[in-house]
């Protein structure tokens, strides 16, 4: 098996703090990947110790590697500064002045699947906090791994993170008693410090023994290494600074299906280790929103509502309170259930003041501006169209209105936290509804708090009943087939989304624009709205090789933090003008 | 253990008798091989010829043959990945011969160049344009070439019509010689990586000749490459002419291990310096393939 790595540490960008462990934890992982026996020449440091670390470098290094279509793994690390807006950014020198000078993750993943090399594993030892600031919103970021518009089939690409989304990733004194002491601290990455106990093997528990030739060797399996960083790091930093609320780091992780049981690291056993006997450490799972969410999204699919309610109503500490809050939240119906037209908009968190169309009549009911009627459905050339809801705020957001259904937006501190569709209950699609609202709105209810919050996964288990609980009658629930476009390709299985993409189209007449640009059929058909309503999509957009219309590039820097696509007065401006025009309809 | 040899033919073999086929590559072997005073060691039915000419034939096979060119590059039938991988290639090879846009522009017949992404009619004219400055090169044939490896790459079907063939020649209690000459030793190189080590197939030495394994869009398109573990040697030659095969497949274009040996000095007398005659009755080539025979 052919191993390369592409190691990356940027101790210093823009007005940030400079890291103190970046080239000590770069250096060392070059000294891990050489002790590996890989080829010299597939080891390709990139650190700023030599000079300004740019977006073109890593390009090059990647592109070489790529190049040589012969490398069955690469290990592309990183250690720095990063941030989430929607989704991972890794800072390089230049960066935030330069809105390039970044890594843009989730969109160097798309690419890395298509680029020929068997297994690509990011490590990002870096914050995912949010971006702070104007000048920050505006990075995004550059695609590191080369856009080639032929490739072979879809290779498994996995991330190991050193936080929880919206997290900080630590710098921690290395000795904190020494430190009181010693006039000069040193620090060192609490991530990349554990991860490279287990590279190197010295967590014995860790390894999957396998006899090779004659001889043992201890294989670090990809699955047991995140499980174990789960673990120990969090374990590490109570043990460095003892019992702090306010500072925790919790490791994430996203592997496939077909990776989990991949080989990272390969250490040599000596005989008389061998002999020794391995005790297994008794690691039980922490109970993060991690695991609480895998659970609440589970037993929703497997319409246990039951011990799904009684888990929201357990006290399980504070971490997983906000999610389980928002949870119950999410699931219970609010406002109006149906309206004379059989379609229409209602609203919580937030109010409407005015809403921009064309070819339909929209009317605000009330004086509460969060019940919104549309009407002339009937007359509808397509049975869906854009709306623009502007907020008193001069926020906006687009939404399309789907004939017979009510759209639920839900805002939480100005942010557009869900979108759902429910069929009117004067429309025909009722009854069949009825019969599984309960169970659906808990799935729906699940899946849109964890993703809010960053902790939505689904393993392909998860997957297939999903796809199996979102139908009813002789479609799918929109808002989920939303939800799982994001999380089929996540898990590369985005045939999935092809096929709800078929659902939606032959039973809605539409496809939502990131249902299109998450599948791989052709982006034609008629697509709404005309960007992504999940904002996790807009990294995607160069990846994927989506455009938006002429009226509206430049759009994205107006768009405001939050898990919806959600639109400054700015922007708000720009739809407008394009509604108003009929570019958009 | 017995010892067979197998020729795995590449395009153009069309309407042609499978078995007068097999006697023009054993022909050429022979002429090889008495370029050292030598014959053949072992006899005729111990060399295998799986055919599928007549697979790839029907792929073009209602087109007029002035038109194959015009109507791959136009790829009106293709998705847009087979016309990307089309343009890829046909690039390449454009930049290999070092032809530049002015000798592209004296063949277009267009009046003015777009500045978006190519169009088939500029890339026409790069074929035209090869045809002119490359001796012996036949746009209609990189076309169908580059067509015949996409469609082997990417259409699981066409895939195993070709390959099935493979399969039933190869015998795990035997040690096959392979000698696959341009597509074929890409349908060969893929069949034995990917099948060749659970199939229990050894195959001491294999020969590529006219190889494309090197062009950037063949070798990304099978990537991760490595060596087949059924494989013992792995030789290739070429004739550095060959407008087909490109490029050696050396540390720089096809940096596998343990690595390929390369004979770069074939002096391939047919037309376009691809014909498997100008290779197989190479001497240096057909002593190879009579040594690990014996």
């Amino acid at each position: 098996m052919q191993r390369a790595a592409v190691l990356v540490g940027v101790k210093k960008t823009g007005n940030l703090p400079e890291l103190q462990a970046v080239s000590s934890s770069v250096n060392a992982m070059a000294l891990w990947a050489k002790a590996q026996g890989l080829d010299e020449k597939l080891i390709r440091v990139v650190s700023d110790d030599e000079g300004p670390v740019t977006a073109r470098q890593l390009k090059d290094e990647i592109e070489h590697l790529v190049d040589r279509g012969t490398v069955d793994q690469l290990i592309l690390y990183f250690t720095g500064h990063g941030f989430n807006i929607d989704s991972e950014y890794w800072l390089l020198s230049g960066a935030p002045r330069d809105t390039e000078e970044a890594v843009n993750v989730e969109g160097s993943i798309r690419l890395a699947r298509y680029c020929g090399i068997g297994h690509v594993l990011f490590v990002s030892d870096c914050c995912r906090s949010a971006a702070e600031g104007l000048q920050a919103l505006q990075v995004r970021g550059s695609n590191v791994f080369p856009n080639d518009p032929v490739s072979g089939t879809e290779k498994p690409v996995d991330l190991l993170f050193a936080c929880a989304r919206g997290k900080p990733s630590l710098e921690v004194v290395s000795d904190p008693a020494k430190a009181v002491a010693d006039a000069v601290r040193s620090y060192s990455a609490l991530y990349s410090e554990v991860l490279l106990e287990y590279l190197k093997g010295q967590h014995e528990d860790a390894l999957d023994r396998i006899r090779e030739d004659g001889s043992f060797v201890g294989l670090l399996r990809l699955a047991i290494l995140a499980d174990n960083l789960k673990i120990e790091v969090p374990r590490r930093l109570k043990a460095k600074l003892g019992i702090d609320l306010k500072i925790t780091q919790q490791p994430d992780d996203r592997i496939g299906r077909n990776t989990g049981n991949a080989w990272v690291s390969r250490v040599p056993i000596s005989p008389s280790r061998i002999q020794a006997p391995v005790i297994p450490v008794s690691r039980s799972r922490p109970v993060t929103p991690f695991t609480v969410s895998e659970r609440l999204v589970s037993l929703s699919l497997a319409g246990d509502l039951t011990t799904w309610n009684e888990i929201l109503g357990r006290d399980l500490g504070a971490q997983t309170a906000v999610l389980q809050s928002a949870t119950a939240a999410q699931a219970m119906p609010f406002g109006p259930m149906h309206f004379e037209t059989g379609c229409g908009f209602k609203v919580r968190g937030a109010r409407v003041v005015r809403t921009v169309q064309r070819d339909i009549g929209v009317e605000l009911l009330g004086s509460e501006g969060n019940v919104i009627r549309v009407t002339g459905c009937a007359d509808f050339p397509h049975p869906v169209l854009n709306v623009l809801l502007v907020l008193d705020n001069g926020s906006g957001v687009v939404v399309p209105a789907l004939r017979d259904f009510i759209a639920g937006l839900t805002f939480e501190e100005g942010q557009l936290m869900d979108v759902n569709y429910e069929p009117s209950e004067n429309s025909p699609r009722w009854n069949e509804y009825l019969a599984r609202a309960e169970e659906l709105r808990s799935v729906r209810a699940s899946i849109a708090a964890s993703t809010a919050l960053g902790v939505f996964r689904l393993d392909e288990q998860g997957g297939l009943a999903l796809a199996r609980r979102m139908q009813f009658g002789k479609g799918i629930d929109p808002s989920l087939a939303l939800y799982a476009a994001y999380a089929y390709d996540g898990l590369q299985r985005r045939d999935l989304v092809d096929e709800m993409r078929g659902y939606l189209e032959s039973d809605l007449g539409l496809t939502f624009f990131d249902i299109a640009l998450l599948s791989t059929r052709p982006k034609t058909g008629r697509i709404l709205p005309p960007f992504p309503l999940l904002s996790q999509g807009w990294a995607l957009l160069s990846a994927y090789r989506a455009e938006l219309p002429a009226s509206l590039r430049g759009i994205e820097q107006y768009r405001l933090p939050s898990p919806w696509t959600l639109f400054s007065q700015a922007g708000v401006d720009m739809i407008e003008r394009a509604i108003l025009s009929g570019e958009i309809r | 253990m017995i010892k067979q040899l197998m020729f795995v033919h590449g395009r153009a073999q069309e309407k042609k008798d499978a078995a007068a086929l097999k006697g023009e590559w054993i022909a050429a072997f022979r002429e090889g091989l008495s370029k050292s005073e030598l014959d053949l060691s072992i006899s005729e039915n111990m060399i295998r010829f799986p055919y599928y000419g007549q697979t790839l034939y029907d792929l073009v096979s209602n087109v007029p043959p002035e038109k194959v060119a015009q109507v791959i590059v136009k790829g009106e039938n293709a998705d847009e990945q087979q016309r990307a991988f089309v343009r890829a290639v046909i690039q390449e090879v454009r930049d290999k011969a070092g032809i530049t846009d002015a000798e592209i522009a004296a063949v277009a017949e267009q009046a003015v160049v777009t500045k978006g992404p190519l169009n088939w009619e500029w890339l026409h004219a790069v074929l035209r344009a090869i045809e002119q400055t490359v001796p012996g090169a036949s746009g209609a044939s990189i076309a169908v070439a580059t067509n015949d490896v996409y469609q082997y790459l990417f259409n699981i079907g066409i895939r195993d019509a070709i390959e099935e063939g493979i399969r039933k020649a190869m015998q795990p209690d035997a040690d096959t010689v392979i000698v696959g000459h341009s597509l074929g030793t890409v349908v060969a190189y893929s069949l034995l990586r990917r099948e060749g080590k659970s199939s229990g197939w050894k195959v001491p030495l294999y020969v590529t000749l006219g190889c494309p394994l090197g062009v950037s869009a063949i070798k990304r398109a099978l990537a991760p490459n490595r060596h087949p573990e059924c494989v013992g040697d792995w030789f290739n030659a070429l004739d550095v002419r060959d407008i087909v095969a490109l490029y050696p497949l050396d540390e720089d274009t096809f940096p596998i291990t343990p690595s390929i040996e390369n004979k770069i000095d074939v002096n391939n007398q047919t037309e376009n310096r691809h014909g498997i005659s100008g290779y197989l009755n190479d001497k240096e080539v057909a002593k190879r393939i009579y040594d690990a025979l014996i």
